[in-house]
């Protein structure tokens, strides 16, 4: 039963961790660059949903509103950081979304204070239930029900709306598409603003899980999600998906089953499977191997 | 009304003046080639067409209204499509979607109606997806829908992005070099689609091109480039005695099937 309890919570981890991951790979996806500050934005987006509780906002109307904020950031963020260099190397692009992350995690740092904030228990307010010795909460199955929902709808998305076809095209060629009439400033708008709603959506299953919010939330699951992100293949969004679950599940079966003293133990796994992954398949478990033409 | 006017043309590149003063016209239904040697300035014109480059001076007329200013996507609104040298299909894509990115700029429904799955948008998919049926249907190209563009074969590619092209709309369709690279049957295939092209879609066509036998065997007029300037213009029988063009062109003797792509 307790290997049930602690699967459980790895879904529920990894849910999160695919929702951040998701917007990793739709952007690297479109745009080839891998937006470090995403994980902040997330943070960011736990303030913002804070904010509004805080105010007395219904948690979902908080959540609608932090999702409103987090999506106009995300793509103000493109639109004055990213969009400059999109013609420049990759690395120079890189180094900006570092910059940024920075830059987030400092602002937050300015207006909230370094200090943690805490969360209402949402997860109090919602039905739970036992199985054995072990409570579950329902937060958990509406997490992990909503992450693959999302999942689905996006792959969706993605491969047959026009919206998509176009996020496809940019993806393939920019300047091609944009010559076929595809406005390629509005489509990378369109990818920032879905992954940036998504962040939103992860910051708020994730703090509704472990309340606590400070400006430093979004590093290790920004950094996690973006190696799940690799782990299922970038770029390809059910790969996203199934590299989130796995990363969820490995870190918290590794929390549970290995001694307490050891628990920090559980990162350096994850990151060990990264290493592992990279040297076996480093185009990720649905990723295609990229022959080289000479 | 001419479909397409340029007027007084010119791109330099630091000083390098690679298109230089050229005005031509294209009417409607009309198909015209445009030849000259090698770095004369053809593809150059294109991208200028096409807002890809910015004219250093001289303007460019879609039916009357000028494209100045007009970012490259708007293009296809004014009525220009084009392929490319290099073809530069979404390989990765299914040959449908590729033919869909062309309906692409007439799509008027939003991104929330897209995500919520509201009626709108699933009827102007559906037409989307019949009429791109079509249009593979009509270049015969109707049984490799479903297969990755990057899966067909050489001469179907090149079809495939005449296809996309078509989608948009094009009053005008710009082909850059399109039988670069096929062979005898090939470009006696591609002959026939430019020519259903023109029938059925009522589009005119610039082609640059370097097969003599496709130039002269389709071109209704020839535009001459050299240097980035207009050597000789008129119907193919004029330009090809034109004692000038056999000069730049050919050399002083030459045979006029003898030039590569």
């Amino acid at each position: 039963m307790y290997f049930v309890v602690q699967l459980l919570n790895g879904l529920q981890l990894g849910a999160i961790y695919a929702l951040i991951a998701l917007g990793y790979t739709m952007v690297y996806g479109v745009i080839k660059l891998i937006n470090f500050a995403h994980g902040d934005l997330m943070m960011m987006a736990a303030y913002f949903a804070l904010i509004a509780m805080a105010k007395g906002a219904h948690p979902l109307l908080a959540l609608a509103i932090s999702i409103i904020m987090t999506t106009v950031l995300g793509v103000l963020i493109e639109r004055i950081a990213y969009k400059p260099l999109r013609k420049s190397s990759r690395l120079s692009a890189l180094i900006t979304a570092i910059g940024v992350s920075l830059l987030l995690q400092n602002v937050a740092m300015l207006i909230w204070g370094s200090g943690a904030k805490t969360y209402p228990n949402l997860q109090a307010s919602l039905p739970s239930f036992n199985i054995g010795h072990n409570t579950i909460s329902s937060l958990s199955i509406i997490t992990v029900v909503l992450a693959v929902l999302v999942m689905i709808g996006l792959y969706f998305f993605v491969e047959k709306s026009k919206v998509g076809t176009a996020m496809r095209a940019v993806s393939e060629d920019m300047e091609a598409a944009e010559l076929m009439g595809i406005n390629v400033n509005h489509t990378i708008s369109a990818t920032f603003a879905i992954g940036s709603a998504l962040a939103a959506l992860a910051a708020f299953l994730l703090c509704a899980a472990y309340p606590q919010v400070t400006p430093y939330i979004g590093a290790m699951p920004g950094i996690k999600a973006f190696i799940a992100a690799v782990i299922g293949g970038i770029g390809i969004v059910p790969g996203a998906m199934v590299g989130g679950f796995i990363l969820g599940i490995i870190e918290a079966l590794t929390k549970g089953f290995i001694p307490s003293q050891y628990s920090a133990l559980s990162d350096a796994v994850v990151f060990a499977i990264l290493i592992v992954v990279l040297l076996i398949k480093p185009s990720g478990i649905f990723g295609k191997v990229q022959g080289e033409k000479v | 009304m001419a479909l397409l006017e340029v007027k007084n043309l010119s791109i330099f590149f630091q000083g390098l003046k690679a298109v230089h003063d050229v005005s031509f016209e294209i009417a409607e239904g009309e198909i015209v080639g445009m030849i000259g040697p090698n770095g004369a300035g053809k593809t150059t014109i294109f991208n200028l067409l096409t807002n890809v480059y910015e004219p250093t001076e001289g303007e460019i007329f879609v039916e009357g209204k000028s494209t100045l200013g007009q970012p490259a996507y708007k293009m296809v609104d004014m009525g220009l499509a084009r392929t490319f040298q290099n073809i530069r299909l979404f390989k990765d894509m299914s040959v449908i979607d590729n033919v869909k990115v062309g309906f692409h700029h007439k799509g008027r429904y939003s991104i929330a109606e897209a995500v919520f799955r509201l009626p709108p948008y699933w009827r102007e998919e559906q037409l989307y997806e019949e009429r791109a049926e079509e249009i593979l249907d009509i270049f015969g190209m109707g049984d490799m829908a479903n297969l990755p563009a990057r899966n067909l074969p050489y001469g179907a590619q090149r079809k495939l992005e005449i296809c996309r092209a078509i989608a948009s709309g094009p009053k005008l369709l710009l082909l850059d070099e399109p039988a670069c690279g096929m062979n005898a049957s090939e470009t006696q295939e591609l002959m026939d689609t430019i020519r259903l092209v023109k029938d059925r879609f009522h589009t005119s066509v610039l082609l640059i091109e370097h097969d003599m036998n496709l130039v002269m065997g389709i071109c209704e007029r020839l535009i001459v480039l050299n240097y980035g300037q207009v050597l000789a213009q008129g119907d193919p029988e004029e330009v090809r005695n034109n004692p000038e063009v056999i000069r730049a062109y050919l050399g002083s003797e030459g045979d006029p099937n003898a030039l590569g792509c």
